[in-house]
């Protein structure tokens, strides 16, 4: 009898638990049509102005967008090759990557990170910020 | 004797159809940009895991399972992460013993029960499942794991466990119904050919897919 209590209180915190982070995780998605990089925000129109494009030829599709490494110097980030990268997607998601892991990576213009060489856990969607890290 | 080969061949059998499934199944469902991880945790993983629980009321069973489709996962040449799937695959497999530790087929009768037990063994397993992805995906992509981003995704993960928790819950009081089933009875010589055959299948679809 204490057992089948146990599951049954189990089972009401589990389904309360997943209840409060779906409301939690809505509340905190970022609604913007901007993406903050080092402190400036870009549209993906300007983003897209200012780095060279590159194709990514991969097994389930060829993806085009702009350069992510390109992208990086020209925007000015002082030793930008010694720093890590911080992606942060709309509703939290965000995967750090090194400089190298750039050289491979693309953003596309629906504003997801595409890197030919990671697995797709890497591909966060919905970019709202590029984070430089030390 | 012949009950160890029984189980084997049974853990066979329900691991190569819970491989099969994240392989094959997994493949339509992304494709079809439905969330494949959670219903093949809440539907497929649970509901093997605890169907063959039930059947062979045998606990350590379901981590040979968890071996098999894990190792068929491996050989399966779709997805970015090969390893990590196995590994998640494994993970669940381990979460699911230790839930089911001292879990016995009598309170699994009564259809709340078996209910609340789809719904916490479910979520558990995803939940568990996605944070040992994290962690070790971007060891193997030897991008470095970062905390940090773990932690942030952690309410998605608690989020996301909602639809395999509540499919837990259907399919576990389905698969209690064959609590009325006595494995031990159906016919050696019905019972070894079918397993063995219907793996060997599994796994030659598995290998010329």
């Amino acid at each position: 009898m204490k057992k089948e209590k146990s599951l049954l209180l189990g089972a009401v915190l589990v389904l309360l638990i997943g209840m409060g982070s779906t409301i939690y995780v809505h509340s905190i998605e970022a609604k913007t049509d901007k993406i903050e990089v080092n402190g400036k925000a870009y549209t993906i129109d300007q983003i897209f102005l200012i780095a060279e494009y590159r194709t990514l030829k991969l097994s389930n599709g060829n993806f085009s967008g702009i350069a992510l490494d390109d992208f990086i110097r020209k925007i000015g980030i002082p030793n930008y090759k010694d720093k890590k990268y911080t992606f942060v997607g709309a509703d939290g998601y965000q995967k750090t990557v090194e400089w190298k892991d750039l050289e491979k990576g693309i953003l596309l213009k629906d504003r997801k990170v595409v890197f030919s060489h990671l697995p797709k856990q890497y591909w966060v969607k919905d970019i709202v910020k590029i984070e430089v890290v030390e | 004797m012949n009950k160890i080969i029984r189980l084997a061949t049974g853990a066979l059998l329900f691991g190569s159809i819970w491989g099969f499934s994240e392989c094959i199944v997994g493949d339509y469902l992304r494709s079809a940009n439905l969330p494949a991880g959670a219903i093949l945790t809440g539907i497929f993983a649970v509901g093997l895991m605890s169907a063959s629980r039930i059947l062979y009321q045998q606990p350590g069973m379901q981590l040979g399972m968890g071996a098999i489709a894990a190792l068929m996962r491996a050989f399966n040449p779709f997805g970015a992460c090969i390893l990590c799937a196995s590994i998640a695959i494994f993970a669940e497999a381990v979460v699911f013993e230790l839930i089911w530790l001292r879990l016995s087929n009598d309170i699994m009768r009564k259809p709340h029960i078996s209910a609340s037990t789809g719904i916490i063994t479910a979520y558990t397993c995803f939940a568990i499942g996605c944070v040992v992805t994290q962690v070790l995906t971007p060891l193997v992509a030897t991008s470095g794991f970062y905390v940090e981003n773990l932690l942030a995704f952690l309410p998605q993960i608690l989020s996301r466990g909602l639809i395999p928790a509540l499919l837990g819950g259907i399919v576990l009081p389905v698969a209690s119904i064959l609590t009325k089933v006595d494995i031990s009875k159906i016919r050696s010589s019905l019972y070894y050919p079918a397993t063995l055959a219907i793996s060997a299948l599994l796994w030659l679809a598995i290998a010329l897919a």
